[in-house]
């Protein structure tokens, strides 16, 4: 555009846009130039050219003052050591502390922040800050405790699952569900693990399966990532939807950091997706244990009784056997002695051998001389009848020979 | 479709505190033959339930989606 007068003061100060721009991003080099700024991490996006673009926010009570950071694909690449090893990222929600230099971009007249260094202290720094407060809040709400304070099913067989569908850290959990070969119904709440809205969804997750009736234990689950990436699972919305579930929870949030606040509140938490599907199939597996020793305990003692009952039957049966046959030998051989010894003294066989009874009238027997007297009746029994006779003499065993007569 | 708890004839808890009850009362050396009889017959019944109902049935997976305003 050209100005033709010479004398127009207006037109000797005039910028043109490039050199507003230009002297504007002078004057914030001047001023401003690789100062500090911290604030809370919004909208992150990354697309495929490798700079990362995010939002740092200052939230002053609903009154939110945004600045729009670029982080080049240079300086991030730069930074990525130091970014490693404190474990953390740029992700939604964390707090940070960065330097660089505001500018003026002239190509589309955004405002924005070029990122040039981080100091990743001050993020894990809030992070440990703030995991202290909210478990202080936690404990101070009596949330703390209250989800181990639920009771596990003896044996937990239906399993709600809050994780991202189809991500590895799901597969894996599925896997060790299904090698155990118990009949699990899994119910499945797919969410967003990370980024923004993350911690909302996983809170909703959690309260919508634990209010399902049939629903045993929720599962959380996600793999690794570094630990700003994990800052989803410290987030207080999540601990207290953990806390607040009717149904125990079960973590498997993949780290080895240290313990989210999930895992702090959590009814059993465990390392990896893998480790919280071992922890559930461990639990029905130790019934299955309690219950089979049970029954082959039951089996045991069934069969000693058993077998100690049929020892019992046959020990009696044969004892009854040998007890049937010596005790009737020793009664036969018993009446054959005492019939014998019987018959000895049976008078009829003493008879047949030609001894004979003497009774007197009166009927007694006469067993002594004193007993009779001449002239006496007797009747003599001997073995086939019996004699009468009168009394004609009588002589003592000395004079037997001639004087014991008797005339019939 | 997933079973339904209030279908189950004896609760998990309630089988293995019977299943141990039998198992103290077959220790008992009084226990006649007939009772051992009756009490073994639920011993078995007790293991067939719960066997199948663990191991049985494949595992199952149904979907369950967040509320709209959750989303």
């Amino acid at each position: 555009m050209t100005v033709a007068a010479t004398s127009d003061p207006i037109a000797d100060s005039a910028h043109s846009v490039s050199e507003l721009i230009g002297a504007i991003n002078a004057v914030l080099k001047r001023e401003l130039s690789e100062v500090w700024v911290y604030g809370e991490v919004g909208k992150v996006s990354q697309p495929s050219s490798g700079h990362v673009y995010f939002d740092l926010i200052e939230d002053n009570e609903g009154e939110r003052q945004v600045i729009a950071v670029k982080l080049w694909r240079g300086v991030r690449q730069r930074l990525a050591p130091k970014m490693q090893q404190h474990d953390m990222d740029i992700v939604t929600g964390i707090k940070v502390r960065i330097r660089g230099t505001p500018d003026l971009y002239g190509a589309s007249g955004q405002f924005g922040f070029k990122m040039s260094d981080i100091d990743p202290r001050f993020t894990l720094g809030d992070l440990a800050a703030q995991r202290d407060e909210i478990i202080a809040r936690l404990k101070k709400d009596g949330l703390y405790d209250r989800n181990r304070a639920t009771t596990l099913p003896l044996v937990p067989l239906v399993v709600g699952v809050v994780t991202s569908k189809g991500s590895a850290a799901h597969a894996d959990f599925m896997k060790t569900l299904e090698e155990s070969g118990i009949g699990f119904t899994i119910t499945l709440c797919d969410v967003r693990v990370q980024g923004e809205g993350a911690a909302e969804q996983i809170a909703a997750a959690v309260s919508l399966l634990g209010k399902q009736p049939l629903v045993d234990l929720v599962a959380v689950i996600r793999g690794g990532g570094s630990r700003t990436d994990l800052a989803t699972f410290d987030n207080e919305v999540v601990a207290r939807a953990i806390a607040g579930c009717g149904k125990p929870v079960f973590t498997g949030i993949g780290h080895d950091v240290d313990k989210s606040i999930a895992d702090e509140v959590a009814f059993s938490w465990n390392k990896t997706p893998t480790a919280c599907a071992v922890a559930i199939v461990d639990k029905v597996q130790a019934f299955v244990r309690r219950f089979d020793s049970a029954a082959q305990r039951v089996a045991t003692v069934v069969l000693a009784a058993l077998a100690s009952s049929e020892r019992r039957v046959a020990n009696a049966v044969g004892r009854l056997r040998i007890l049937r046959s010596t005790v009737l030998e020793a009664a036969k051989s018993r009446v054959d002695l005492l019939a014998s010894e019987i018959s000895a003294f049976d008078p009829v066989v003493l008879m047949r051998r030609g001894w004979s009874i003497t009774y007197g009238s009166d009927g007694r027997v006469i067993k002594s001389l004193k007993q009779t007297k001449i002239g006496d009746e007797v009747t003599m029994r001997i073995a086939d009848g019996s004699i009468s006779s009168t009394v004609i003499g009588v002589a003592s065993v000395s004079s037997q020979s001639n004087s014991q007569k008797s005339k019939q | 479709m997933p079973r339904k708890k209030d279908d189950e004839v004896v609760g998990y808890e309630d089988a293995i505190t019977e299943l141990e009850d039998i198992l103290d009362a077959l220790s008992d050396d009084d226990i006649n033959v007939d009772e051992l009889a009756e009490r073994v017959k639920r011993a078995t019944e007790l293991v067939k339930v719960c066997r199948e109902r663990i191991a049985a049935a494949k595992l199952e997976v149904k979907e369950i989606q967040l509320p709209e305003e959750a989303r």
